[in-house]
């Protein structure tokens, strides 16, 4: 392990890596500052500039523009009260009050060393859970794959969100659905191409990414024009105010620090659950254990409800590589971007990944923790700076946004018929997020279908066409139960919520 | 009556799992893999029945009335720039081949800032002409990338 902890390091601080890092970090703020995009646009608009890098400079770039995206996603939430990520809108909670104050340097500093912190903790843990979860994972077969995978998938679907379990199981299914398209790869015969020849190698996982995130959420910004908040951000940063924290406020943080970033990265393991609820459930947390003084600064701009979910979202970031680099699974959208990146660098994550190109494991687990000094050192200090680029205007933005979408899937294979496709995909993606469908979970849908498939097909095989490949083995029944479990418990949620509605409001004849 | 707008998705839904489940019987096989445990149909077949129940199930189910008419999703939207950045990005996959790279991106460009409002002729051509020349320099002289002329340029010669 020391061996490859070494190659990963001396990978890691390779000129070129340690560019790329802060390359990535200074762009992931960017974009995180930007209203409407988030990390995974960032981390997909990425993925075809790093087609002509090995595969540890292209995941290392994509880890630093993650970790910016959701330090851009903080500041916005910080400054502005505008949360550009789903993951530092707890973030707002507190940081925008103290902003309100004439501290917002205070809280970005808080919200910088609070992510540092978090992240460099959750990265220790991951340099000793990820291997020691890859050697287990050696012993998987393929039922225990597809058990595995449908608890990731079944875990998307119970983390969605009240209201939106049903939406989230059905984008899963139309994503695994989308994945069935092209020459299926056991019997080699085409499915559902209509006798098209472009959709003989079926749909591109770069195409499918870049259109339902980067090329829909540009194309929403103009559709739905919300008020253009970059000119207050650039008004807020004008007053930033002292950044230097004192001796008590170091001490208040240090707790809050250890705390989350535990409960952080074992949100982030879980396959679903992700730096959102990590940050909600260590915001809750923390307020649940202050005393009854602490607990009325909460909301005014408590330093304690600002460390909490900045460290947690961070520790979560790291935490949900433990499933990607070790089982080969994405628990959430971003790792399923990063995967699909891996998979066309032609890198196969799993638990080979760490006894096979032990340099690629290790690397990335270490730019991660480079990438949290980038942060604290570079984009702190540089925040200023990069906001400036926010002057950028939006008639000049959207149009490059497109620009880099559609030429970064075309160079991949020179096809226009992709770019007539990303168009037909980014209309329909727009026409489901208006009808309020999640995107993410369509996404792991579609790049675990056809793992999903394939590992079915195996186990299938071996046990003569028997099902019971699915509790033969404890392990593969306990992961169904678990899955089950989180199906289960949001749907009689809902169901006992709709037996409570029917018995006290009449229908209104709304179909 | 007014629509809500889950249930026009789970309706949508409905009807993409009907579409998909017959399109399945479409599927060939090879020969013998009708009776095999697992053939090319089996997942297709099973989530054509998955989607179609979650989605009947939706649409059985009480309305969410968080989730609001249909039309109010729909309300307030600006389609037209939409709508002209859709035919611009179609017109672009048309153009690339026949026009090359530095020609039609410039239009893209070009054109998308002009949909969009910008209309001063400097900021134009400025922010457009620029960045296709350092781009296409990237992709061709740094990454090694092989961009071929436009098809217009061989057949004039």
């Amino acid at each position: 392990m020391l061996e490859g902890i070494f190659s990963g390091l001396s990978t890691a601080v390779m000129p070129i890596n340690l560019m790329m890092v802060a390359l990535g970090c200074f762009a992931g703020t960017f974009i995180g500052m930007l209203p409407g995009l988030g990390p995974i646009t960032a981390i997909a608009l990425m993925i075809p500039i790093t087609y002509g890098f090995d595969p540890s400079t292209g995941l290392i770039l994509m880890a630093g523009v993650y970790y910016g995206a959701i330090f851009g996603g903080s500041t916005s939430s910080i400054l502005i009260n505008a949360p550009g990520v789903a993951g530092t809108v707890a973030t707002a909670f507190d940081g925008y009050p103290m902003a309100q104050k004439g501290q917002a340097g205070k809280a970005l500093a808080i919200a910088a060393y609070s992510s540092f912190s978090g992240g460099t903790i959750a990265a220790i843990f991951l340099l000793v859970a990820a291997p020691a979860l890859a050697s287990v994972s050696l012993s998987f077969q393929s039922g225990d794959y597809f058990a595995l995978m449908v608890l990731g998938l079944t875990a998307v679907s119970a983390f969605a969100g009240k209201g939106q379990v049903l939406k989230a199981i059905t984008m899963t299914l139309f994503g695994i659905m989308l994945s069935t398209i092209g020459t299926d790869p056991a019997a080699g015969v085409a499915r559902f191409t209509f006798g098209n020849m472009d959709l003989v190698d079926g749909i591109s996982f770069l195409l499918l990414a870049m259109s339902t995130f980067a090329l829909s959420e540009a194309l929403l910004s103009i559709l739905r024009p919300t008020k253009d908040t970059r000119s207050d951000e650039e008004r807020a940063l004008k007053n930033l105010g002292s950044m230097k924290l004192s001796k008590e406020e170091v001490k208040t943080m240090v707790p809050v620090i250890g705390r989350s970033s535990v409960l952080g990265f074992f949100t982030g393991v879980l396959p679903g659950a992700g730096a959102t609820i990590a940050s909600f459930l260590a915001y809750g947390m923390e307020r649940n254990i202050a005393s009854a003084k602490e607990k009325l600064q909460f909301g005014k701009g408590s330093i304690r409800g600002l460390a909490a979910p900045e460290t947690a979202n961070n520790a979560a970031c790291s935490g949900s590589f433990v499933p990607l680099l070790t089982l080969g699974i994405p628990g959430s959208g971003t790792t399923a971007v990063m995967m699909g990146a891996l998979i066309s660098y032609g890198v196969q994550p799993g638990p080979r990944l760490f006894v096979e190109q032990p340099e690629v494991f290790w690397s990335v687990i270490i730019s991660m923790y480079i990438g949290n000094i980038v942060l604290l050192v570079l984009n702190l200090p540089l925040i200023p700076y990069i906001s400036r680029l926010l002057a950028l205007p939006q008639q000049l933005l959207v149009p490059f946004v497109l620009f880099f979408s559609l030429i970064g899937v075309y160079l991949v294979t020179f096809n226009a018929f992709d770019i007539h496709m990303m168009v037909i995909a980014a209309a329909i993606a727009i026409g489901l997020r208006l009808l309020n469908y999640p995107m993410a979970p369509m996404l792991l849908g579609f790049i675990l279908g056809s793992m999903m498939e394939e590992n079915l097909r195996r186990a299938l095989m071996i046990s003569d066409g028997s099902l019971a490949f699915l509790w033969e083995r404890p392990i593969t029944l306990v992961i169904l139960l678990i899955s089950a479990l989180f199906l289960a418990a949001p749907l009689i949620g809902n169901l006992r919520l709709w037996m409570k509605n029917r018995k006290s409001v009449p229908n209104d004849g709304e179909i | 009556m007014s629509i809500n707008r889950d249930k026009f998705g789970a309706m949508l839904f409905l009807c993409l799992a009907l579409i998909y489940g017959f399109y399945v019987d479409d599927i060939p096989l090879l020969f013998g893999d009708e009776d095999a445990p697992f053939n090319a149909q089996t997942l297709p077949n099973a989530l054509a029945w998955l989607l179609g129940v979650v989605s009947f199930v939706q649409l059985v189910m009480p309305a969410n009335q968080e989730a609001g008419k249909l039309s109010s999703a729909f309300k307030g939207l600006k389609w037209g720039r939409v709508f002209q950045l859709g035919i611009l990005m179609v017109f672009y996959g048309f153009s690339i081949r026949y026009l090359g790279f530095l020609i039609s991106t410039t239009i893209f460009l070009v054109g998308g800032f002009a949909v969009l409002g910008e209309r001063r002729i400097k900021v134009l051509l400025g922010a457009s002409i620029p960045v296709v020349f350092i781009f296409w320099y990237l992709l061709t002289q740094l990454m090694g990338i092989y961009l071929a002329p436009g098809d217009i340029f061989e057949m004039l010669g």
